[in-house]
Parts: structure tokens; sequence; C-alpha cells
């Protein structure tokens, strides 16, 4: 009997943790924009300063991860991105990182670390401009393989609907 | 066996303790629409706002009079904090504040918050960004000042 119930204060003990975690999530927040509007250019140099530039991945459905390596939620997401990369590669998936860090050391041994096998880059005023902004991490942009924007999320965004998202565009040919 | 379930019980009851022990309590917490009503009338004129979160945020947008300290959860935020303060009188009225990430998440605003409780300030108060400053501030129509 006090077993019995040990192990339910202990279930009702990690379900108020878990609430108590996500009180004031609320889900994905994306942020306004118009459907299917050409999405933002941009070029930049990864961590090696090798080029990374928008025009190069037309055809490719490319995911914009604006993350930062102290970010609690992007670090979440990462593995996801990392594991997508990997799977949809041949399928056209490009994802880009595009660290808000305010420097670039932190980025380089986090990169290393995670063996995260996309590009790399820190986001520039510019190219922070081009994507309207970005007033919360992480925020994801998804564009399309006719380069069109599919979605922005900003903030702690469900990884499911993400991947939901990416799926779909991958299947649009 | 009992032992091993008491175990589970204490780490299970110490885990929010340990989750919120940097986090400002609601004494400590104050609402945007309140600050920025105070921006808006004139009454935040004596206060030092400190923003310590990433400089990609602050460039974009801040508070009006916000000082950029840097991420407090680098060293070098928290020495360019500590800093700034040293030379303040205790009862300074402080406001920090992050926003990059979801209040539970944010990595900044705790240690910014327990550094100057253990400096002995007993005037500072951390805005509660809810999701994050573009959504709880900028989005509301609340006064910004971007990078010059």
């Amino acid at each position: 009997m006090g077993r019995k119930l040990l192990l339910v204060a202990i279930v009702l003990l990690i379900g108020g943790v878990i609430f108590w975690q996500n009180r004031h999530s609320h889900g994905p927040a994306p942020m306004p924009l118009t459907a299917n509007a050409p999405a933002p250019q941009f070029a930049v140099a990864d961590l090696n300063g090798q080029p990374i530039d928008s025009a190069n991945f037309r055809g490719k459905v490319v995911l914009v991860d604006f993350w930062a390596t102290w970010c609690v939620p992007c670090e979440a997401e990462i593995p996801h991105l990392v594991e997508w990369q990997n799977q949809h590669s041949a399928d056209g998936l490009q994802v880009i990182g595009l660290s808000m860090d305010d420097t670039a050391s932190p980025v380089k041994r986090y990169v290393e670390k995670h063996k995260m096998t996309y590009p790399v880059a820190m986001a520039d005023e510019k190219t922070i401009a081009a994507f309207g902004g970005v007033l919360g991490l992480p925020a994801n942009i998804l564009i399309g393989r006719d380069g069109k924007l599919i979605a922005k999320h900003v903030g702690v965004t469900d990884i499911h609907v993400l991947q939901q998202e990416v799926e779909r565009a991958l299947a649009a040919k | 066996m009992k032992v091993l379930f008491r175990f589970i019980a204490l780490v299970l009851l110490a885990v929010p303790l340990v989750m919120a022990a940097d986090r400002p309590d609601a004494a400590h917490q104050i609402a945007p629409e309140d600050l920025a009503h105070q921006l808006q009338s004139g009454d935040a004129k004596t206060l030092l706002i400190f923003n310590v979160g990433p400089r990609t945020l602050y460039d974009q947008a801040h508070l009006p009079g916000a000082e950029y300290m840097g991420a407090a959860s680098s060293d070098e935020g928290l020495d360019k904090l500590r800093d700034r303060v040293k030379a303040l009188a205790k009862k300074t009225p402080i406001i920090l504040y992050c926003g990059c990430c979801p209040w539970d998440h944010c990595p900044n605003v705790g240690p910014a918050f327990t550094e100057l409780q253990q400096m002995g300030f007993t005037n500072v108060k951390v805005m509660y960004v809810a999701h994050n400053i573009g959504a709880d501030w900028v989005d509301k129509g609340y006064p910004v000042e971007r990078r010059k």
C-alpha cells in the first residue's frame, strides 16, 4: 500500500515538473509572413571562411536556423536538424545554421562538439534584417524548392510540427 | 528497495527547486506592460536598465536607455555587469532584462540577478519576458531604440 502511494506521488511529481517547465510555452509562434513570398537572398561565410550563398540552393528545401550556443531550446533542436540533414541530404534538404552568438569561438567549439554536419555561419546584421529581424531564439525559416517562404517560427517550436513541414516540403517536387 | 524509492522521491522533489534557484521570484519581477507604462510616463528616469542578452538582439531593438552588458551566461557579460555597478549605491533601482528565449529557458537573467543580489543590491527587478523580446515587447508597440 505504502509503495503504491509512493509510486503515485512520483508520477504526480514528474507530471508537476513537466507542467512547471512548460507553463509558459504556448507552442510555435509563427511570425507574420506573406505566403509564397520569395525568400530573402543572403550570402555569408561559414566558420571556415567558405561562402554560403542562397543562390546555390535553388531546387533545394532550405531550413535556416538562427540559434546560439547558450540557447537551451536551440540546443534541444540541433540534434534533430543534424539528423534531418544526414537523412535527407540526397532528397535535397539543406540546413543552414546562423549563430547569434557575440563571437565565433564558442560557436566553433559547439559545432565540433555536437558534430553539426551542416554549414554554420555567424548571423550578420544584413542577413538578420533580410529575414525581417530575429527577436527571439530559436528562429526557423523554411524555404521551398521554388525559393518561396513556407514558414517562419520564432521561439520554442514543436519539433514534430517543424519535421512535418520539412517532410511536406521535400515531398513537393 | 524502500531506501531506493525514498531517494528517487527526494531527487524528484529537489528538481524544481534547483531549476527555480536562480529565477527571481514574483516580488523581483516587473511585467513588460508596467515597465512600458513607466517609460512612457517618464517615471523611469532614475531607473538603470541593463540588457544582459546577446548583442545581435540588442542591436535590433532595445528598451530606451538600456545599456548593453552582454550575455550574463558568459564570464565577459557578468564581468561587465560587475564593473558597471561597482560604484553604485546598493539601493539604486536597477532593471535587468534579456528576452532571448522564454523565461524558463533564459540563461542570462538568472546569473545577472544572482550576481547583483550577492553584491548587495536591494532594488533590482527583472523584466518577465514570457516568450521573447519580439513577441512580448516590440510586437506590442512598446518603445524601442535601435543601435545608432
